[in-house]
């Protein structure tokens, strides 16, 4: 024996079929459901009123210089974002190589504590007088 | 946005394109949903001052949660699930919608009577221009007085044509609820109009 759907399915199926647009098929479960229940059947033509009533709303559009607005200040956005990342970049770029000469020295210091690393670096010593070739 | 082919890229590519920082793939995003995400915030609020506001703080809510985006969903689903949640969040900030005519009435009156200007004399007559700038306006009323989600339901699926599996993800609930949701505004809706004697012509 076929099974017979409850209102609440009836009503769910109904609905879907209004929004595919007028004419689409009612499956055959549903239209049954129609043929049986007069409160479902009321109601539905009364809904197909109602759902039509909604041609009548005007179109609306956004105006254009909210659309331009809202268009630009998000690209500002992205412009900001990408000048931060490529900031954020540049100084990664820098931190490395004084990471390394840090690492190198082979002590765990933080990478701003420069001072110490470059002490150990070879002097570059200006020549004194005593190196200086003699005059003739 | 189209491809070599004439193909029309889909909404999901050009998101994760977005994602990426391609600026042209959120114009080509925002010129294509731009007009449904406004009629969607003007229909649910009835406030076009309002719906201007938040016109603007929708597309920065999207651009903030952009990282947020999985691109196996449906990308309208996903942006109607953050307007819809922008109004659900402005209207709790108000203490309740303003019940009288509202400027958007007034402002549909005025383009109406635009529209038959337009179009000549025949257009309509006036007893059903009249009959109709009526019947919108109650339809207005009517939608203005639905409870949050019903309203949110009602208009993307007649209004904006989403699939109510799309509803349903944006409302966070299953299918078959989301179809009892629109179901019951729309029973609502047709009620209200009813009794206040604006029945749709069949």
């Amino acid at each position: 024996m076929k099974r017979q759907i409850s209102c609440s399915e009836y009503q769910g199926a109904f609905i879907e079929a209004l929004a595919r647009g007028p004419g689409s098929e009612l499956s055959a479960d549903v239209s049954a459901h129609l043929a049986l229940c007069s409160e479902c059947r009321a109601t539905s033509l009364d809904l197909e009123a109602g759902w039509d009533a909604f041609r009548d709303l005007q179109p609306v559009e956004p105006p254009q210089a909210l659309r331009e607005r809202t268009r630009g200040a998000v690209l500002a956005l992205m412009s900001e974002e990408r000048a931060s990342a490529s900031r954020r970049r540049w100084l990664d770029g820098v931190q490395v190589p004084l990471a390394v000469g840090s690492a190198r020295a082979g002590e765990q210091r933080p990478i701003w504590d420069l001072g110490s690393t470059l002490g150990r670096l070879p002097r570059v010593v200006a020549p004194t007088a005593s190196d200086r070739p003699a005059r003739p | 946005m189209s491809d070599d082919a004439g193909e029309v890229t889909p909404d999901e590519i050009l998101m994760a394109a977005y994602q990426a920082g391609n600026e042209a793939a959120f114009g080509e995003l925002f010129g294509r949903h731009a007009g449904s995400v406004y009629r969607f915030l003007v229909r649910r609020l009835a406030d076009r001052s309002l719906a201007d506001d938040l016109f603007q703080e929708a597309f920065l809510r999207l651009h903030r949660a952009r990282h947020t985006y999985d691109s196996t969903r449906s990308f309208r689903a996903w942006l109607f699930g953050i307007v819809h949640n922008l109004v659900v969040d402005a209207m709790r900030s108000r203490s309740r919608l303003p019940e009288t005519t509202s400027l958007d009435d007034v402002r549909e009156a005025a383009a109406e009577r635009q529209q038959q200007a337009e179009l000549g004399p025949d257009y309509r007559s006036p007893e059903r221009l009249v009959a109709a700038r009526q019947s919108t306006m109650a339809l207005s009323r009517a939608l203005r007085a639905l409870p949050s989600d019903e309203a949110t339901a009602l208009i993307l699926a007649r209004l904006e044509g989403l699939s109510y599996d799309d509803i349903a993800e944006v409302l966070g609930r299953s299918a078959a609820a989301t179809k009892q949701l629109a179901y019951r505004a729309l029973k609502r809706v047709t009620a209200t109009m009813k009794a206040e004697g604006h029945e749709e012509e069949t």
